[in-house]
C-alpha cells in the first residue's frame, strides 16, 4: 500500500534544532514550542535521512536494509514515524 | 571565555564603588583602571535615561515580565528593567542606570545584570546555567534541578565537608576542545532564612557581610575560609539533579545521557533566543552529559542533620562523581 507521505518529501520544520548522542538516539528542540522529544536509534536514522533530503519513497527502502527488515515493515513504520512527527509539528510537507 | 577579562567604568554621579561591590560578587570584575579587557562594561550617567541605549524597531523582543524585557538582533541583546537599560555585545555592556534601579531589592539588582551578563557571553558561545558547580579530589561536579530543590542546602553541606567551591545557582559552561569545561559565574551565596539558622553546621559564609537580597532570602560573600576553596573551573566528571526527600538518608540513582539531557535543558539559560545558537547549546549540553556521570539525588535529612551524616553523604557524591575516570577536572594549575 502506498500512504500518503510517501508521494511527498518531508522536511523539519524551521526552528527544529536537533542533536545526536552517542548511542545513536537524538533529541529534537522545537524553539516554537518551546517543547523536546527524543528519538530512538531508528527513529534518530529516519529524521537524519529525511532532514538531509531523502524522498519519503527512499527512506523505507534504507530502513529496510539497515535493519534487514521487509519493506512492507520498513515501510509502516516509516509512516507511523512520519505520521506522529507530523502530529507534534515537527516535519511539514516538502512543496 | 578563557581568559576573559571584565573591567568596569563608572562616569562620575554613579556610586562606582557599590556598583563594583554589586558586580564583582557576580563576577569578579576588574576595575577600569587596570590593563586591557576583553569585555569593557560602561556605567553611564543617571541622568538620562529616558534615551539613554535606544532599542532599535528592528530587534526582536524574546522574553517580557513584568519588570523586565529583553530584545535580541545584529549581534547584540537589549534589557529595560526598573530603571535600568543596558545593552550587551561581544566585547562591551553599556548600562544607563536611574536612581530607581537602586530602590530594586538587591534580588532584582543582580537579577538585571546576571541577564545582561549571560546575554552577553551567550554571544561569545558561553552558556548560563542554572546550578552549582564544587570540586574535591580532582573530580568537578554540577549540581543542579529547580528552584527549591535544594542545591543550595547541598551544597552548603559539601562545601562544609571541604569541597572547592565555583559558583552559587550559576554557572556558565563553554566548550573546550572536545570536553566541557564550567566557570563561576556568581560567588556570594543566596541562603534562606533556615540556611541561616543553620550557620553553626555549616560556616561557610560570612556573618558580618549578610544584606537582604528580597524574595525571602540573603546574600553573603563567602567567609574567609570557603574564599579559600574558591576554586574558577573545572571540567565536571559528574552532573547531580537534585530533589529534596522526606528519607532520612540521601539517595543516588544513575540516569542515562538522554534523560539527564532533557532534565539539563530545564535549566539552560536563554535556550529559546534563537535557533542557531540554541543549536550551539544544545550540543554543548549534549557533550556535557555524555562526558560526565549522570545522576538524580534526592537529598535526604542526613544532608543536614550533622557533620558525621554530611561527610557520609559527601563520600557517596565523591565515590559517585569517581565512577566517571575518563575526565580529569582540575587541569594545568590554572585554577582561577
Amino acid at each position: 500500500m502506498t500512504t500518503q507521505s510517501t508521494k511527498c518529501n518531508m522536511k523539519p520544520k524551521p526552528g527544529v534544532v536537533h542533536t545526536e548522542m552517542e548511542a545513536g538516539t537524538a533529541v529534537l528542540l522545537d524553539m516554537e514550542t518551546h517543547r523536546y522529544f527524543s528519538l530512538n536509534e531508528s527513529g534518530a536514522f529516519i529524521w537524519n535521512k529525511l532532514s538531509t533530503g531523502t524522498p519519503v519513497a527512499d527512506v523505507a527502502s534504507l530502513v529496510a536494509e539497515r535493519y534487514s527488515l521487509d519493506h512492507a515493515k520498513a515501510q509502516r513504520d516509516v509512516d507511523n514515524l512520519i505520521s506522529e512527527l507530523s502530529k507534534a509539528g515537527l516535519l511539514l510537507k516538502d512543496a | 571565555m578563557s581568559g576573559m577579562r571584565f573591567v568596569l567604568t563608572c562616569v562620575p554621579g554613579v556610586d562606582s564603588q557599590w556598583f563594583f561591590t554589586l558586580w564583582n560578587d557576580l563576577f569578579a570584575v576588574t576595575k577600569a583602571d587596570e590593563i586591557t579587557s576583553d569585555v569593557s562594561i560602561q556605567v553611564s550617567s543617571t541622568s538620562h535615561v529616558p534615551g539613554a541605549i535606544p532599542v532599535p524597531a528592528s530587534a526582536r523582543l524574546i522574553a517580557e515580565t513584568p519588570t523586565r524585557s529583553l530584545w535580541s538582533g545584529n549581534d547584540k541583546f537589549w534589557m529595560q528593567g526598573n530603571g535600568i537599560k543596558c545593552a550587551a555585545s561581544k566585547s562591551n555592556i553599556d548600562i544607563a542606570i536611574s536612581k530607581e534601579f537602586w530602590a530594586n531589592t538587591l534580588f532584582k539588582q543582580r537579577d538585571f545584570l546576571l541577564v545582561t551578563m549571560v546575554s552577553m557571553l551567550r554571544l561569545n558561545d558561553v552558556y548560563g546555567f542554572h546550578g552549582n558547580g564544587l570540586v574535591r579530589d580532582n573530580t568537578g561536579i554540577i549540581i543542579t534541578g529547580n528552584s527549591g530543590a535544594g542545591k543550595t542546602t547541598l551544597t552548603h553541606a559539601l562545601l562544609s565537608d571541604g569541597w572547592q567551591y565555583l559558583s552559587d545557582d550559576a554557572i556558565a559552561l563553554e566548550i573546550d576542545g572536545p570536553v566541557v569545561r564550567t566557570r563561576a559565574l556568581r560567588r556570594g551565596f543566596a541562603l534562606t532564612e533556615q540556611a541561616l539558622q543553620r550557620g553553626g553546621i555549616n560556616p561557610i559564609w560570612d556573618k558580618n557581610s549578610v544584606r537582604e537580597l528580597g524574595n525571602g532570602k540573603y546574600l553573603s560573600g563567602p567567609s574567609v575560609a570557603t574564599e579559600r576553596q574558591f576554586i574558577g573551573q573545572c571540567v565536571p566528571a559528574a552532573i547531580f539533579f537534585t530533589s529534596v526527600g522526606t528519607a532520612d538518608a540521601t539517595v543516588i540513582t544513575q540516569i542515562k545521557p538522554v534523560e539527564a539531557l532533557f532534565l539539563a535543558l530545564e535549566q539552560a539559560a536563554g535556550l529559546f533566543v534563537d535557533a542557531k545558537s540554541a543549536s550551539s547549546q544544545l550540543n554543548l549540553l549534549k557533550t556535557l552529559v555524555e562526558q560526565c556521570a549522570c545522576y538524580r539525588i534526592v537529598a535526604g535529612r542526613d544532608v543536614i542533620a550533622s557533620k558525621e551524616t554530611i561527610a557520609r553523604v559527601s563520600e557517596m557524591i565523591l565515590s559517585a562523581a569517581k565512577k566517571n575516570k575518563s575526565v580529569s577536572s582540575v587541569d594545568n594549575g590554572a585554577l582561577k
